[in-house]
């Protein structure tokens, strides 16, 4: 590589509590190029792009800007090495000025060490004028909370400016909450930044924008480095086989011959704004369907809607042939439905109670007694059962759920669904952040499930998982349902290319 | 067997270990006032301090009831001096008959619980900011309707056989019957009824709870309901035992409530509590403020005492990164 480098990491690594999230990754900066960070959910992007720009530090490895090392221990010094980022999340102060907001933690003082309004809002329009024509319409004045998501990133990228020195700025899917209009704006302004030799890293899903904007691509794996590329030297097939290259043989022998004719679950025009439109679906007793799309396909908006738990416009639910009304996740319970979150830890646990409490809590029914009061006993063989369907490791029934490892807790509250005795079980990621052991015993239970007649969702954005699992497939993509497939002999090009919008 | 070999090595749990630290603080409190006051230890001033307890007792379980939710119920205090207000005032000035003015004093508890826990539950207000304003605004029906004054009720005989009848000669009153029933009775339906634990779920995990089709808007209305109930029962039982109804009495009723059931090892953040804790909480809080009377601290200071218990019961609880 005879091109100048203007930032290079390597031999990254981080983990967050024992678990490795990134195993010795690398990524070399260009001056004036756009270098795309591709990669499966959990591949490590994010956390790569936190430890350059400061909000993680690194465990080990080691950071060169141009060619010295240098240590990035918080956003203050990343920022005064000029690397900036503009985060997947925005955060603006909503009863704030454009203005206020440029200069959050950074506002130009007077003598008198008071904020120095008048130059606050003259460097205001000074970088707005470097947006060029993207910022005309913007008044700096105006309130944070009165403009849009495409505005905001406007926001983030004058923050950027603000900065005497920018080298290096890191888009973390940019394009995730914006319109197509807002999405050429910004397309735009990254290349207006690329032509003055600021080098630029484009984390996405999105194929379409990696080819038409990115010059480098780099992908990542499990935490793992696999390779760079010239965009204009690779292909599309390429860079998803290299994301999901990986051999898997967690998941046990399926035949599909639990799957009955009896439908479970049918699920007829489910609508809601622009998180989902138009679903239509039926899962059959025994049946494991899986559920794929990437992370905003609307795949969990339309559970939790299925379910209940959040709105939606509309959306008619059968279960085993019968017409149910289901506006909360009570009635959804009573007509036999279940549902085990994505996040479980935040919505799913009594964190200061038992495990035998934890346990108990889908299914009172189980442990009541001929008076409808409690039974200790009851609960206490109820809560045994539970901790050994998925061999939950912890000093016994009544230990605080607080007290557990994450992928313990994790265990807890599947472990109550699948005790609930549901006749159909929607599952959301149900192995996220929990380790290969635990996955099996997860895949391992609800084949056990499927084989006593239940009929299971499976929502996973891990392709493995939902060939290795699943029944039949359907792939969601921007809110609707872009494939249905068999799953025989089904590779996961196969799939993943309906995730991606073309 | 190896589950009680784990818990040996590990020790015993935080919160058994808190449990320990309050019997332990309460004995010492109590040891230290029997030295300094000999009469303090006698039968007949435990009895006393039973009968002192009655209505920071009631009061302690229904702010336990609805801190277990996750939320304070700031206005305990003045519905159980209003509660008390309208029972004297409506057997002494308009003549009802006793029953029914301690059944309408009930139900002005059980009417101000309810709308507390709709402000709380459904309309989704702050719940210390609701019931403070409700707190005010009984406050200033109080005064409306006495004046500041006490109202007596040394003629009603009657009336005052709740908190005054001696049970078969003892010291023992029907009030401090119904305080043990009441814990016997709340100790039952937290541990043994579905509602009892949908009320932990409800202030344990909000999202658990909608998750698994709880109504927690519905639990949280019953809890500040029963609040109300008990804060009205404590008040006219405080008039019956006083043969008074005594505008100013809730005054300091909910830091006090607050502390005991915060000292017996109830959570400020919802989804937990120990009613036979909660109790002991209650007894520390009654134990200090009669002991202090006893060796004659002037009351000023017994309002150091109270906050200064909290401080350090919340103290004790709070988890602080290590």
């Amino acid at each position: 590589m005879s091109e100048e480098i203007i930032l290079r990491a390597e031999n990254i690594v981080k983990s967050f509590y024992g678990n490795r999230v990134l195993n010795g990754v690398e990524i070399s900066l260009k001056p004036g190029k756009v270098h795309a960070l591709c990669g499966e959910n959990g591949a490590g992007k994010s956390t790569l792009l936190k430890i350059i720009t400061g909000l993680y530090i690194k465990d080990s490895g080691q950071i060169y800007l141009d060619g010295k090392e240098i240590e990035v221990n918080n956003v203050e010094t990343a920022r005064k090495y000029g690397i900036h980022v503009v985060p997947q999340e925005m955060q603006m102060l909503r009863e704030l000025s454009v203005a206020e907001n440029i200069f959050l933690g950074n506002q130009p003082r007077t003598k008198a060490g008071t904020i120095d309004w008048k130059t606050m809002y003259r460097r205001a329009n000074e970088v707005k004028s470097m947006l060029g024509k993207p910022g005309e319409k913007l008044n700096v004045r105006t309130k944070a909370g009165d403009l849009g998501m495409g505005a905001w990133q406007l926001i983030e990228i004058m923050r950027a400016f603000t900065s005497d020195n920018l080298r290096v700025i890191a888009f973390d899917e940019p394009t995730s909450s914006l319109s197509d209009s807002e999405v050429e704006i910004l397309f735009s302004l990254i290349r207006d930044l690329r032509s003055r030799g600021i080098a630029i890293v484009y984390v996405s899903h999105r194929m379409k924008e990696i080819f038409e904007l990115c010059d480098e691509v780099s992908i990542f794996r499990d935490g793992s480095y696999v390779g760079t590329r010239a965009v204009k030297d690779t292909t599309n097939d390429e860079l998803v086989s290299m994301m999901i290259g990986r051999d898997v043989n967690l998941f046990g022998d399926r035949d599909h011959s639990d799957v009955q004719e009896e439908v479970a679950l049918r699920a007829t025009n489910f609508s809601h704004g622009k998180f989902y439109q138009d679903i239509n679906l039926e899962v059959h007793k025994g049946e494991i369907l899986g559920l794929y799309g990437l992370v905003g396909a609307g795949r969990t908006e339309f559970v939790r809607g299925l379910f209940g738990a959040d709105h939606k416009d509309s959306g008619e639910v059968e279960v085993l042939g019968k017409k149910v009304t289901i506006k909360t996740p009570g009635q959804a319970i009573r007509a036999g439905i279940g549902l085990v979150t994505e996040n479980r830890r935040e919505e799913g646990l009594l964190l200061e109670n038992s495990l035998k409490w934890n346990l108990s809590m889908t299914n009172f029914k189980a442990i009541m007694d001929g008076l409808h009061n409690l039974s200790m006993r009851k609960e206490k063989e109820y809560a045994t059962k539970g901790m050994q369907i998925f061999r939950v490791k912890a000093t016994g029934y009544d230990m605080n759920a607080g007290g557990l490892s994450g992928g313990n807790q994790q265990k807890v509250v599947l472990a109550k669904w699948v005790m609930a005795d549901c006749d159909v079980l929607i599952v959301d990621e149900p192995t996220r952040g929990i380790d290969v052991g635990a996955k099996a015993e997860v895949y391992r239970a609800l084949h056990q499930l499927a084989s006593e007649g239940k009929a299971i969702i499976m929502v996973s954005s891990e392709l493995p998982e939902i060939i290795g699992v699943s029944d039949r497939i359907l792939v969601m993509c921007e809110g609707r349902i872009t494939a249905e497939l068999q799953n025989e002999n089904l590779q996961e090009d196969d799939v993943i290319r309906y995730a991606f919008s073309s | 067997m190896s589950n009680a070999k784990i818990n040996l090595r590990k020790g015993i749990n935080r919160d058994t270990r808190q449990n320990i630290i309050v019997l332990a603080a309460l004995i010492v409190v109590m040891a230290f006032f029997g030295i300094r006051s000999p009469y303090f230890l006698k039968p007949a001033n435990l009895v006393a301090l039973l009968a002192a307890a009655v209505p920071l007792g009631l009061i302690g379980i229904a702010e336990s009831v609805c801190l277990l939710t996750g939320a304070f119920d700031m206005a305990v205090g003045m519905v159980a001096s209003l509660g008390g207000v309208i029972v004297t005032m409506l057997i002494s000035e308009a003549g009802y008959a006793t029953y029914v003015a301690y059944a309408i004093a009930l139900v002005f508890g059980i009417l101000s619980g309810l709308v507390a826990g709709v402000s709380v539950g459904y309309l989704k207000m702050p719940a210390w900011i609701a019931t403070f304003a409700l707190m005010n605004i009984w406050r200033g029906v109080i005064y409306i309707l006495t004046n500041g004054d006490a109202i007596r009720m040394t003629k009603f005989k009657e009336f005052k056989w709740l908190g005054q009848h001696k049970i078969f000669g003892t010291d023992i009153t029907p009030a401090i019957v119904i305080l043990i029933l009441a814990f016997v009775a709340i100790y039952f339906i937290l541990r043994y009824t579905k509602f009892g634990r949908d009320l932990h779920v409800v202030g344990g995990n909000p999202e658990a709870a909608k998750n698994v089709g709880l109504r927690v808007e519905l639990c949280q209305t019953i809890a500040f309901t029963i609040s109300g109930f008990l804060s009205a029962l404590a008040g006219v039982l405080f008039a019956s035992r006083s043969g008074s109804g005594q505008p100013v009495i809730g005054e300091m009723y909910a830091m006090q409530a607050i502390a005991g059931a915060v000292v017996g090892g109830t959570s400020m953040s919802g989804g937990k509590t120990n009613p036979a804790m909660t109790f002991v909480g209650i007894m520390f809080v009654v134990c200090l403020q009669n002991g202090l009377t006893m060796i004659q601290v002037p009351a000023f200071y017994q309002h150091i005492a109270t906050g200064a218990i909290l401080v350090l019961a919340i103290l004790v609880q709070t988890e602080r990164p290590k």
